[in-house]
C-alpha cells in the first residue's frame, strides 16, 4: 500500500480481542473488568489467554491463545473473526506480576526471572506481529495497558516494568511503522495495582529485605488529583474504546495515563 | 593528581569495541582500575590500550548471558581491587545492527537480544549487588531508539527500552543502600549507526539537521565523560533517570 494512504476504519459491525500477555486472564482479574467495561460500552469483546477455552463464569467469551508465534495469534484473531466480527481494535493487558510476586530483582532465580520477563516478552512480539498480519490492509487500532509503576519505578518492580517499557518501546515502533497502514499503535498507564492480583501480605511480609521495601506503587505518594483511583470498567474502558473510534485516527505512538492524575510525567 | 574516579573499580560490559572501549579508557584515564569484560578477544585489546595510557585495567573474559561468567567477572574484580563500586552494562547482541521490521524479527534473533541486554543486565545486577557499597553506581546503557522507538531496530529498541523499565525500578529499591542506578542513551557514532548509513544514505545528512549540535556523538570525547560524570560523587544526587547524551536530538522530556 502507498504510504500516506490511510485506510478507514470499520465504523460497526467489529469486535475487540483483549488478549492477556502477562497473566492468566482468569474471571475476575483485570482483563474481564475491562472486558465488562467494553461489552457494557456496546462493543463486541473476545477474550484471548493462554489457559482458557469458552465463555466464562461472567459471559465473556474467551478463545485460547498460546501467543506462541505472530503466526499463532493471527490465527486467534481469525477465530475471533469467525465467532464474531472483524476485528478493529486489539487491546494488550497484562494482569500481574503473581508469578514471580513483587521481590528484589537480585533476589529472582533463572526460572522466575524466564517467567517473569522473557516468556511474556516473547508473547508480547508473538501479539505485535500477529495484530499486524491481522490488522494491515484494513486499518485498525492496538492498545497497550501497562503500568504507571513501569514508567517511574517501584521497588520489587523490576521484571513487569521491564516487560512493560519493551513494551511501550516496541508501541512506539509499532507506531512508527504502521501508520500508513493505517494502523494505530498507543499504550495507556493505569495503576499497576489496577491491572495485578494485589500481593498477599505474605508475599508483602517475605519480599522485603534489605532494599526499599516492595510493592507496586511507590509508598508517600499524594492522592489522586481527581481523588479517586481509576476503576477498569467504567474509566479506562471508555478510554480503550475511544482510542478504537475514528477521533484518534491521528495519535500514534502515544502514552496516555489514566492514573486520575498522580504522576503526570512528562 | 587524582581524577574523579580515583580509586573505584568499575566493571563494563562490552567493553572490547565503540562505547564499551571509549568507556573503559575514559574511566582509567579518571583514576579508575577497570574491569573489561567481554565474550571476545577484542577485550583483552582494551585492556592494553589502558595499560599503554598508564591506566589500571583487567580484562576478563564474559559472556553476559552466562550467569556464571558475570558472577566470576565480579569475583575476579574484588579478588583483584578488592572492591566494585561501579558496574557500567553496555553489552548488546551482536545483532543490534540488523534493520529489520517488526514483522520480521525471528525468534533467534528476539532470544539473543532478550538474552544478552536484558538478561545480562539482571545478571549483572544480581551478582554486583550483594558488593556494592554505598555510593555505588549501577549504570545501564540504553538507546534513543528506545526513547523514541525505530522502525529499522525495533528489537533493540524494545530491549534498550526494557532497560529503563529495569533501571528506574532499581533506582527505587536500591537508593535506600545509597546506590543510584541510572541509563545514559548515547547518540554516537557506532557500527549500528554505520550500518543504517549504508543502508540509508540520506540519513547521515538528515542527523545533521536533527541534531542541534550539528553532529553525531564521539564515544570517546562526547559520550565517555558523562559516563564518568556518573559515577563519579559528583552525580550522587542522580539516580532512576535516562541522562540522553545526543546533542540535542531527543528534547521530549
Amino acid at each position: 500500500m502507498a504510504r500516506g494512504r490511510r485506510v478507514p476504519r470499520p465504523a460497526l459491525a467489529s469486535a475487540i480481542a483483549v488478549i492477556v500477555v502477562l497473566g492468566d486472564g482468569v474471571p475476575g482479574d483485570a482483563s474481564h473488568a475491562l472486558a465488562r467495561g467494553l461489552r457494557q460500552l456496546g462493543e463486541e469483546v473476545v477474550l484471548g489467554a493462554r489457559v482458557t477455552d469458552g465463555p466464562e463464569a461472567d459471559d465473556i467469551v474467551a478463545i485460547r491463545c498460546a501467543m506462541s508465534s505472530g503466526h499463532e495469534v493471527a490465527e486467534f484473531l481469525a477465530r475471533v473473526e469467525a465467532a464474531a466480527h472483524p476485528v478493529h481494535a486489539v487491546v494488550l493487558v497484562s494482569t500481574g506480576v503473581t508469578a514471580p510476586a513483587p521481590g528484589e530483582l537480585a533476589a529472582l532465580d533463572a526460572d522466575q526471572w524466564e517467567e517473569g520477563v522473557e516468556a511474556p516478552l516473547q508473547r508480547t512480539l508473538a501479539c505485535f506481529q500477529g495484530s499486524y498480519r491481522r490488522l494491515r490492509g484494513r486499518g485498525g487500532c492496538l492498545v497497550v495497558l501497562v503500568p504507571t509503576m513501569a514508567l517511574v519505578g517501584a521497588a520489587g518492580g523490576a521484571p513487569w516494568a521491564a516487560v512493560a517499557e519493551a513494551q511501550r518501546a516496541m508501541a512506539k515502533s509499532a507506531g512508527r511503522s504502521w501508520g500508513h497502514e493505517g494502523i494505530t499503535v498507543n499504550c495507556l498507564a493505569v495503576p499497576a495495582s489496577l491491572l495485578a492480583a494485589a500481593p498477599s501480605a505474605e508475599d508483602t511480609a517475605t519480599s522485603g529485605g534489605s532494599g526499599g521495601g516492595t510493592g507496586l506503587d511507590r509508598p508517600g505518594l499524594p492522592p489522586p488529583s481527581l481523588e479517586r483511583s481509576p476503576t477498569m470498567d467504567t474509566e479506562v474502558a471508555p478510554v480503550v474504546a475511544s482510542l478504537a473510534a475514528r477521533a484518534w485516527a491521528g495519535v500514534t505512538g502515544a502514552t496516555i495515563a489514566v492514573d486520575g492524575g498522580i504522576w503526570m510525567t512528562p | 593528581m587524582t581524577g574523579p574516579l580515583d580509586g573505584r573499580v568499575v566493571l563494563v560490559t562490552g567493553s572490547g569495541a565503540g562505547i564499551g572501549r571509549a568507556l573503559c579508557l575514559a574511566c582509567a584515564d579518571a583514576g579508575a582500575h577497570v574491569v573489561a569484560t567481554g565474550p571476545g578477544d577484542n577485550g583483552q585489546e582494551t585492556a592494553a590500550l589502558v595499560a599503554a595510557r598508564g591506566g589500571s585495567a583487567i580484562f576478563v573474559r564474559t559472556d553476559v548471558v552466562v550467569a556464571a561468567q558475570v558472577e566470576h567477572a565480579v569475583a575476579t574484580a574484588l579478588d583483584s581491587f578488592g572492591r566494585l563500586d561501579a558496574v557500567v552494562h553496555n553489552a548488546t547482541s551482536r545483532l543490534s545492527s540488523r534493520l529489520e521490521a517488526i514483522d520480521d524479527i525471528d525468534d533467534d534473533t528476539w532470544a539473543d537480544h532478550l538474552a544478552v541486554s536484558l538478561r545480562g543486565a539482571y545478571h549483572c545486577a544480581r551478582s554486583a549487588r550483594p558488593h556494592l557499597p554505598a555510593g555505588g553506581r549501577f549504570l545501564l546503557m540504553t538507546s534513543p531508539a528506545a526513547l523514541e522507538g525505530s522502525v529499522a531496530l525495533p528489537a533493540y529498541s524494545a530491549v534498550k527500552g526494557a532497560l529503563r523499565g529495569m533501571a528506574k525500578c532499581l533506582a527505587v529499591e536500591w537508593g535506600p543502600l545509597g546506590i543510584t542506578v541510572n541509563c545514559l542513551s548515547p547518540l554516537a557514532q557506532t557500527s549500528a549507526l554505520d550500518n543504517a548509513y549504508r543502508e540509508n544514505p540520506a540519513l547521515e545528512p538528515r542527523l545533521r539537521r536533527v541534531v542541534p549540535l550539528g553532529r553525531v556523538g564521539h564515544p570517546e570525547d562526547d559520550i565517555a565523560p558523562a559516563v564518568v560524570y556518573l559515577l563519579s560523587d559528583g552525580a550522587r544526587y542522580i539516580t532512576g533517570q535516562t541522562i540522553v547524551v545526543d546533542g540535542g536530538r531527543f528534547t521530549g522530556l
